[in-house]
């Protein structure tokens, strides 16, 4: 194709649609590299034999910062940068540190020539665009081109150096202050589950922070093995041959199969993202693992040539058990479903007839959200299952009377039916039960609770007659509402290690097993009067540590009036629960905000959807005890401590980002972000671009910007709707979010755009449930955005790249 | 000058007034009446003073400790106690150590703070004086005066710490009950260590008395309440019960005794992470009871009930024990009050401490460290005047939920009362606030005032009324939700209706609100 072919296709490509797939390739520019620019732009050459056209000299040549920017995140500073920015992995792998000490780090390798070279750091077409046209046009002798014609090479300006020439509070931390992890941060295992072998003789102990599964011998009490699995380990299960263990890993999208004879990873497969729960069901001899973040359920078999099958759960698939008697697997989920925008949260129980490989029902639990840990009663089915009432509807002006989150029990029974019971009595919460297991007579029950520090045992039978006994408006209203209810089936609260996670009984049902994951303990309790008669140190590091101090801050419930909720309450694996809350802050009634993610935070100030609060520490310190917690703010060493932890929680890798970048719909997706001009060709409003306020390393500016989506229940006003209450209270097509009513279009924080595809629901509000929504719904002014204009297909481009970042 | 209470009824010191307990009774004869009917003081000794031996076995119910013992003359005459004093009590021993308060004229209800070193107390040195705070380390050095109230003021605490969000940090605080005079009634006040930035906490038109720091922060106090009397035809009858607020004054909400039977329900304590036991008292006598904090309104049981005992106050020690100070009046003879150590579970006495003829044991607090309490984070911003309620629900109420309502609700009327003793005109209107169709309401009140809502029909009659009052603090947004629901039930998770639109300001009528205004305004807070 000859120069002129290139830029007349580049610049009707617009006014005709987007390529196809087979188009892409030619359509887009690579990037090829410092060398290749150099040849004609290095100072000196601008001889004929050396440019053939007369090229600018290069002025910033001698920049040797932007030559050392790649080799800069294999220094050892990095590492600490990396860990304070919850980037995992290596840092010369993260996007977020190759936006800036790269180039062409977004689009990523399959869009660049052979002749480039990513080690070479920030290099020229960083600025100027890749420059894979402007070869071709310049080879072909098209020799006179100026920046931003038809060249396409952009005029780059002191905004590029700004994207990435900021004030970054991480760099900042490790290189001006000093902040350093401690050898002892890697010393810990944090364990996070637990399982038994089919026999009773050993306990196998996933710890999430170690990468490694601990084994012990259940008649010493010892650890006599660790073997080391994938990143961030979340569960285990035994085969009932008792000759292997398969973990599933978190930040590796993977299952381990680990040999229990040589404890030896023998092979490992890829399921989908964030696995959480993993079983073997041994009827059809498989493997059933969670996909959290997919919002699936992996089926994956262990012999024969059937393929793995994907279902699709509720939001959150987290931990489940196997009916074995009915064939089935119940699963729950720890985010609500997606629904109508302020009304009450439903999670979804998703049972699986395992027979059929097929998903059975789908159960709702109304008001419920943060389905955790779940147990068949044996002997029935029965199943009973860790909730949280999450009053997100209501202001949380107040702590009493549960008003900001209850903790309590589901009970599924046959048919369907889900009745609710609070674990929680007045001034004395149950906040975060995270697991529960069942006795094998089926008798009692073991719930923990992540922040209280406690196992609360529970009479089974006390419990399903006190529901049976209850009519069912009892049921409905009064039992999942009452805090008084929790005596006529607790039989006692059990003090048992720090942020206990899980548990689970020995076969015989003689002790039951507790894990501790923030002091690397596991309790073992007897089952007869349910006293701890062990505490088994694991091996970790037995300091405590400034994050770990952090962390521990952040799972526990004691910062909080009456023990109410902690951090995590709110914030599962340091992410979200998918709800909107009132906060008292802005008013009551009015201007819900959308609960956001504590991942890789640290660098995207200002925080609070309003972007008033310009670090962490005045996010977490004042405004967190006065509107939230309502007890003394934390004292400065212990704001320190949490914040530096908040900041390490780990963004897991992007799931819609191929290993060697972009695809195509993705790529044309990202020149949609990037279009200066409407398909019409009209050039855009600067403020009507993607690119002025989504750019840099976090694809945000991090200031605040008014794109008219603020609604009227952002405001202090009153808007007499004369349809308020009825059935389109909100607008079911989204008239009446917006009304007239004269006020000023509000700024708020330009949020971060890496793993956006994982937090729904959107904007300030959480009033989008989908990305599609923000323009389909929600940019009636054009303001979000200039996309009035786009096809379906731009569109689904421009989400398919958004999912990538 | 003399107090409010002891013009009106002299023989407080033996049977106080209704709404006005025992224990500020006790404080009102130890240290108001000390300081105003003064000529009669008591012979006051000057050199420690070995108790009667004592009638039970301490040495095996404590191997050591101290406890601070309020004392009062029991040669002074009936309403003319004067000479109290605070002792130190080497409890194992049933010793008196030191005196703490020499050179007061009377002093009393001491308080240990949180670290066991320093001891608050009301007292007053002079004839003239009323009663003001006064802390002292408990080896008796750095008597200073933390505050003083027009009126008097006694039953200080050490509070924990309070913070607001331009705080610097958060800064500990005390409570104390001011006496009660002709302009208002006793009121708790909170302040800082050196008497800074006091503001009042409670407004109730017939007083408190008796706050203790629970140990998750709140205070529980006792406040006329009312009863449901063991007759129908008696109607509803006055009741003293306990409440908790937070320590900013928010929150107020029923912990003990709100609908039992008459009775006044003092002197609570918390003696156990669960356990709080407090005086209830009728024309037989008074009984200990306990209660769960956790379900306190659902765990009634009494512990201590001897036939004509009168339980004076109770304090907690360490293991589950209580001091406790009671008497049983026998005829032609004052009751003496003993020191004693109680059982918290059973109610026995374990010991008894001090049993002097000559001395009364008003009351006592173990000296020693105990666990602080969490602090708080308060929105109440004192400059402020108004605050906002919102209910969730009119229909939901212990007796019906929303899907059984046989009548509807228009609006919801409210009500003010004046803070003034001497204003007997009764609740004053303030307005009404309409009632959207799910039962929800969201209204702009006046804070700091005592308030009444009763629910009106579409016929503009009203249907109920609710029979105490209550309070905002500025700058609250309080949040109930439903009318008498049952205290155990959590909010149901709706975005109401009410609270889709701003808060409505209730319409008065300008007279009325005129006449309304000059009631709350005519308030006296002490300097």
């Amino acid at each position: 194709m000859t120069a002129f072919g290139v830029t007349f296709a580049v610049s009707l490509a617009v006014l005709i649609g987007p390529p196809s797939d087979k188009e892409c390739k030619d359509h887009f520019p690579r990037y090829v590299g410092r060398d290749v620019c150099m040849k004609c732009h290095q100072t000196g050459a601008t001889t004929a034999s050396d440019a053939p056209h007369q090229a600018t000299p290069c002025k910033t040549e001698d920049m040797p910062a932007h030559d050392r920017a790649y080799s800069a995140l294999e220094k050892s500073e990095a590492r600490h940068i990396a860990a304070l920015s919850g980037i995992a992995g290596p840092t010369t792998e993260s996007l977020i540190c190759l936006s800036c000490h790269a180039t062409a780090s977004d689009e990523g390798r399959r869009w660049t020539a052979e002749s480039f070279d990513i080690t070479l750091g920030v290099q020229c077409e960083n600025c100027h665009g890749a420059g894979s046209f402007h070869i071709k046009a310049i080879t072909s002798g098209l020799a006179s081109l100026s920046l931003g014609s038809v060249s396409n090479i952009r005029r780059g300006d002191r905004n590029d150096c700004k994207r990435c020439h900021i004030d970054r509070p991480s760099h900042e931390r490790v290189l001006k202050k000093g902040f350093r992890l401690s050898p002892d941060d890697s010393a810990y295992k944090t364990p996070v589950n637990l399982t038994v072998s089919p026999d009773g003789a050993t306990l196998f102990v996933v710890c999430e922070r170690s990468n490694s599964v601990v084994v012990i011998d259940t008649a010493s009490h010892k650890k006599t093995g660790e073997v080391r699995v994938g990143a961030r380990p979340h569960d285990a299960a035994c085969s009932p041959d008792g000759s292997v263990l398969y973990v599933s890993n978190r930040m590796d999208a993977s299952v381990s199969i680990v040999s229990i004879h040589s404890l030896k990873v023998i092979e490992t497969i890829a399921v989908g993202h964030e696995p959480h729960a993993v079983l073997v069901d041994p009827q059809s001899n498989g493997l059933i693992v969670l996909n959290t973040a997919n919002n699936t359920v992996s089926l994956v078999p262990l012999a024969g040539s059937d393929r793995p099958r994907t279902l699709t759960a509720g939001q959150g698939p987290w931990s489940a058990t196997i009916d074995s008697e009915r064939n089935r697997t119940v699963i729950t989920n720890v985010r609500p479903n997606l629904g109508r925008f302020r009304d009450p949260p439903k999670s979804e129980i998703t049972i699986l007839d395992n027979a059929s490989g097929h998903v059975a029902t789908r159960v709702l639990v109304p008001g419920a959200n943060m389905l955790q840990g779940v147990s068949q009663i044996p002997g029935t089915d029965v199943s009973v299952f860790t909730l949280v009432r999450s009053k997100n509807l209501i202001p949380t002006s107040r702590l009493a009377q549960g008003w900001v989150i209850t903790n309590g029990l589901g009970v599924l029974w046959p048919g369907g039916r889900v009745d609710q019971v609070l674990l929680d009595a007045p001034a004395r919460y149950f906040p975060d039960p995270m697991d529960l297991a069942v006795s094998p007579d089926g008798k009692r029950a073991i719930v923990v609770s992540g922040g209280a520090n406690e196992a609360a045992i529970v009479d089974v039978d006390a419990l399903l007659e006190l529901l049976q006994n209850s009519s069912d408006r009892a049921r409905r209203d009064i039992l999942p509402n009452h805090l008084g209810m929790s005596d006529r089936f607790v039989l006692r609260r059990v003090r048992v290690g720090r942020n206990p996670r899980a548990v689970c009984y020995s076969p015989n049902g003689e002790f039951a097993y507790i894990a501790n994951a923030l002091d690397d303990t596991i309790s073992v309790l007897e089952t007869t009067n349910y006293d701890i008669v062990a505490s088994i140190d694991i091996g970790g590091s037995t300091s405590v540590t400034h994050l770990r101090r952090g962390e521990r801050i952040f799972h526990s419930a004691s910062k909080t009036f009456g023990g109410q909720f902690s951090c995590r309450s709110c914030h599962p694996d340091g992410h979200i629960n998918g709800l909107t809350f009132d906060i008292e802050a802005d008013g009551i009634g009015l201007h819900p905000v959308d609960n956001r993610t504590l991942r890789g935070i640290l660098d995207t100030p200002p925080f609070k959807w309003e972007g008033t609060n310009p670090t962490l520490h005045r996010q977490c310190g004042p405004r967190l005890a006065v509107f939230f917690t309502r007890l003394d703010p934390l004292a400065p060493d212990e704001l320190d401590a949490l914040v530096d932890y908040m900041c390490t929680i780990e963004r897991p890798p992007n799931r819609f980002r191929k290993p060697d970048g972009l695809t195509n719909a993705q790529r044309r997706g990202k020149a949609i972000f990037e279009r200066t001009t409407l398909n019409n060709g009209l050039s855009m409003q600067p403020q009507r671009r993607c690119v002025t306020c989504h750019t840099g390393a976090y694809m945000t500016t991090l200031t605040k910007s008014a794109v008219s989506s603020n609604m009227w229940f952002d405001a202090h006003i009153g808007v007499d709707l004369e349809d308020m209450f009825g059935t389109d209270d909100y607008g079911e097509l989204g008239n009446y979010y917006f009304v007239d009513v004269g006020m000023e279009d509000s700024p708020f924080d330009i949020p971060h755009l890496r793993n956006i595809a994982d937090s729904p629901p959107y904007l300030h509000n959480g009033a989008a449930n989908t990305l599609e929504e923000i323009w389909t719904r929600f940019n009636m002014t054009n303001r979000h955005g200039a996309t009035a204009d786009l096809t379906r297909q731009q569109l689904n481009d421009l989400i398919a790249y958004l999912k990538s970042l | 000058m003399l107090s409010a209470a002891s013009r009106r009824n002299p023989a407080t010191c033996q049977r106080p007034s209704r709404g006005i307990s025992h224990t500020v009774a006790a404080a009102v004869c130890a240290c108001a009446l000390v300081a105003t009917l003064g000529s009669g003081c008591a012979e006051r000794p000057t050199a420690p003073h070995r108790s009667k031996p004592t009638q039970g076995k301490l040495a095996g119910v404590i191997s050591r400790g101290i406890v601070a013992v309020s004392q009062a003359p029991t040669t002074i005459p009936s309403g003319k106690l004067t000479g109290a004093r605070i002792v130190l009590v080497d409890a194992a021993k049933s010793e008196i150590v030191s005196i703490l308060t020499e050179g007061f004229r009377s002093a009393g209800k001491p308080n240990c703070s949180f670290d066991g070193k320093r001891i608050l107390f009301a007292g007053a040195k002079a004839n003239a004086d009323a009663p003001a705070i006064w802390e002292i380390g408990v080896d008796g050095s750095g008597l200073r005066k933390v505050t003083e109230c027009p009126g008097g003021c006694a039953q200080a605490i050490y509070l924990s710490t309070i913070y607001t969000i331009d705080a610097v940090a958060p800064e500990d605080q005390i409570a104390f009950v001011t006496l009660p005079t002709m302009d208002a009634p006793s009121t708790i006040y909170s302040c800082r260590l050196d008497g800074a930035e006091m503001h009042p906490v409670t407004f109730a038109s017939k007083g408190v008395s008796d706050p203790t720091i629970l140990s998750d922060g709140r205070l529980i106090f006792s406040m006329a309440a009312p009863s449901e009397s063991d007759s129908a035809e008696e109607g509803v009858v006055e009741n003293t019960a306990l409440f908790t607020i937070n320590t900013d004054g928010t929150d107020v909400f029923p912990f003990a005794g709100l609908h039992g039977a008459a009775a006044s329900r003092t002197a609570p304590c918390q003696v156990d992470a669960n356990t709080v036991v407090y005086s209830e008292c009728d024309g037989t006598g008074c009984k200990v009871i306990s209660v769960a904090r956790t379900r306190s309104l659902h765990s009634r049981r009494i512990v201590r009930n001897i036939a004509g005992e009168r339980i004076h106050a109770l304090s907690p020690m360490p293991g589950g024990k209580v001091l406790v100070s009671h008497s049983i009046p026998r005829r032609g003879t004052a009751p003496l009050r003993r020191l004693s150590i109680l059982d918290a579970n059973d109610g026995k006495v374990i010991a008894t401490v001090l049993d002097d003829p000559k001395w009364h044991a008003l009351d006592a607090v173990w000296v020693g460290p105990r666990s602080k309490p969490p602090g708080r984070s308060s929105v109440v911003n004192h400059d402020g005047s108004v605050a906002q309620l919102y209910c969730l629900n009119v229909y939901l109420s212990d007796q019906s939920i929303q899907s059984d309502r046989d009548f509807e609700i228009e609006t919801v009327r409210v009500f003010s009362n004046s803070l003034s003793p001497t204003d007997l005109s009764g609740p004053k209107l303030l307005g009404e606030a309409r009632v959207e169709s799910d039962g929800s309401f969201f209204v702009e009140l006046p804070a700091r005032t005592p308030l009444q809502l009763a629910s009106v029909g579409l016929d503009g009659k009203m249907l109920d009324r609710m029979q105490s009052f209550f309070w905002v603090m500025p700058g609250e947004r309080r949040g109930c939700i439903g009318c008498h629901e049952d205290r155990e039930m959590t909010p149901p998770n709706r975005h109401v209706f009410a609270l889709r639109r701003p808060a409505q300001r209730i319409g008065l009528p300008p007279v009325a609100r005129a006449k309304s205004t000059r009631a709350y305004g005519s308030r006296k807070e002490p300097k």
